[in-house]
């Protein structure tokens, strides 16, 4: 049943059938007593998908992105019908950093809040030293940074090093271009996690902060 | 080192002509290496047509390769729009906040004139000065942001996608507007001594976008581009994969096209004997962490699968070899190329 609605639903993003995305999420809503998942599970598991396939290279970023946005769309027309189950209360920021690239933040986002997380935004183009200082003022639990160029991405090295002098204990996920390419750089740059999708970095945000799956 | 038999352009012309050259010829898309090779930062270094033609005259010099870069950074481009370039100490530069800020601002937009601005005279005086030291000898890379994919940096690429599949009326007069800027550029490049410019269009790969819609919206905007363009282009994909589009580009007649790592050049290569010369495809980013002997590995072996078959160009897969990739992997690569590229040696 579960697969059969994701199925359905993943092919209604993807061409975009925007009265059938939102028929099938109301369904779900309105049988949630006799359904073992719930909606959101079932919107994230359908986007799971396009960032497989994406990975894969089978589809499409446009159609990644456009199925995120349908949703999106969907989601704020539903918004008094559709509540994620779980409510998280952790404090994590978003950030693209030194790069005005915002995509794969702006998917990133949208997933998070879908999943029930309270995403801030520490926005885009940003330094490391500006983020250091917003660090030092917020005390996050998790920061999610995306990068395009490698030598943002690099940048994450010099960030969490200073992170470490100010003894911050905030999490750092990494995701973007150069950590698909080079699969180890995450490591390097001495992250705590890595995300190649945006649905990805649920299942990473889950286990480095210790939340229920 | 061998002694060259030909001259870059002997060997470059050679190759896109399916004749037999004396090896298997390479470009290291080296652009803000220049300003290491010169002990200064990059943004001072790209102030200073001077400076880049010293320094793809001294990058040439050391490693040997086949083409120096006319056109250096292409955030530049941005200027043009009304954007601001960010310079950085230790990669190429970069685009700014986008200046297109909603759908609606296309209506009002017109085609830049670039005259007035420095960053775009000083490429067409490097592309000038480099043809004057090197005449008809090495090959001159001019290079534009294809007008498919120039509203990347133009409004985002969110935007941009939002535009392509709900905004029909606004993508189409951007297109119009991009098709005579790009082409502008392309033909001033070429004046000015460019032997071919590389249209970088990302969004040709169905990394990016569907085939169908670029079939549909991206191939007739590189048509009337290339229709419009004085001189020999090529396509570069910048990292995307080429696999599903590459017949498609190949009938939009470019001399080459530029591939990523994860394409296969020998099948591509097998794929049609009629498709144009292919450019690629080293990882620029593993580059980074490659030992030398890694990279004379992978040479060695992209050479043993595609060299016999003709029409390649070795080079990296994105269009510029990053900051960080060091003197002694790009030497290897010159040398493994030197040692087991050559076509007499075997």
């Amino acid at each position: 049943m579960f697969q059969e609605l994701v199925e359905k639903l993943f092919n209604a993003m993807l061409v975009l059938d925007y009265e059938n995305v939102k028929n099938i999420l109301l369904d779900s809503i309105n049988n949630s007593e006799n359904q073992d998942f719930t909606s959101e599970e079932l919107l994230i598991e359908s986007q799971k998908k396009f960032g497989e396939l994406w990975v894969q290279g089978d589809i499409a970023l446009s159609q990644v992105y456009m199925a995120g946005k349908i949703c999106e769309d969907v989601i704020e027309e539903i918004s008094p019908n559709f509540k994620p189950k779980n409510l998280y209360s952790e404090k994590i920021y978003t950030v693209v950093l030194e790069d005005f690239h915002i995509l794969g933040k702006k998917m990133l986002d949208s997933i998070l809040r879908i999943a029930g997380f309270k995403i801030s935004d520490y926005g885009f183009g940003i330094s490391v030293e500006a983020l250091l200082e917003k660090l030092k003022q917020d005390n996050p639990q998790l920061l999610l940074i995306s990068t395009l160029m490698l030598n943002s991405a690099l940048r994450v090295k010099v960030l969490v090093d200073e992170m470490k002098k100010l003894k911050l204990r905030t999490k750092v996920i990494v995701g973007g271009a150069p950590f698909n390419i080079d699969s180890d750089l995450w490591k390097n740059v001495g992250a705590d996690g890595y995300a190649p999708t945006a649905t990805k970095s649920i299942e990473v945000i889950k286990q480095l902060l210790g939340l229920q799956s | 080192m061998k002694q060259d038999t030909l001259t870059s352009m002997d060997r470059i012309v050679g190759t896109l002509q399916q004749k037999e050259v004396d090896r298997v010829p390479f470009i290291l898309t080296l652009t803000h290496h220049g300003a290491i090779e010169l002990g200064i930062s990059i943004e001072d270094y790209y102030k200073s047509p001077e400076n880049v033609i010293k320094g793809q005259i001294l990058l040439q010099e050391k490693y040997q390769d086949d083409a120096v870069m006319g056109a250096n950074f292409f955030a530049m481009e941005i200027e043009g729009w009304g954007g601001d370039v960010v310079y950085t100490k230790d990669g190429p530069p970069n685009t700014g906040r986008p200046p297109i800020r909603d759908f609606e601002m296309i209506n009002s937009l017109e085609s830049p004139s670039f005259d007035h601005l420095p960053s775009y005279q000083n490429t067409l005086d490097i592309i000038a000065g480099l043809k004057e030291h090197f005449g008809s000898s090495m090959p001159i890379v001019g290079g534009v942001l294809a007008p498919f994919s120039l509203p990347v940096v133009q409004m985002g690429f969110d935007k941009y996608i939002e535009l392509i599949y709900e905004h029909p009326d606004e993508f189409k007069k951007l297109m119009e507007l991009n098709i005579e800027y790009s082409s502008k550029w392309a033909n001033a490049q070429t004046k000015a001594g460019a032997t071919f410019i590389v249209s970088f269009d990302p969004l040709a790969s169905s990394d990016m976008i569907p085939r169908d819609i670029f079939l549909d919206k991206g191939f007739p905007v590189a048509e009337r581009t290339f229709q419009k363009m004085d001189g020999m282009y090529t396509i570069h994909l910048a990292s995307g994969r080429a696999t599903k589009t590459f017949n498609d580009l190949a009938r939009l007649k470019p001399i080459v096209i530029g591939v990523s790592t994860s394409d296969n050049v020998k099948e591509l290569l097998l794929s049609d004997d009629k498709a144009p010369a292919i450019l690629g495809n080293l990882s620029g980013i593993n580059m980074v962490k490659w030992t030398p002997e890694q990279t004379s590995q992978i040479v060695k072996d992209l050479l043993s699968d595609v060299k016999s078959l003709g029409r390649f160009i070795l080079a990296d897969n994105h269009g510029e070899i990053p900051y960080y990739v060091p003197e002694s992997n790009l030497l290897a690569i010159s040398q493994t190329i030197d040692q087991y590229g050559r076509f007499n040696t075997e």
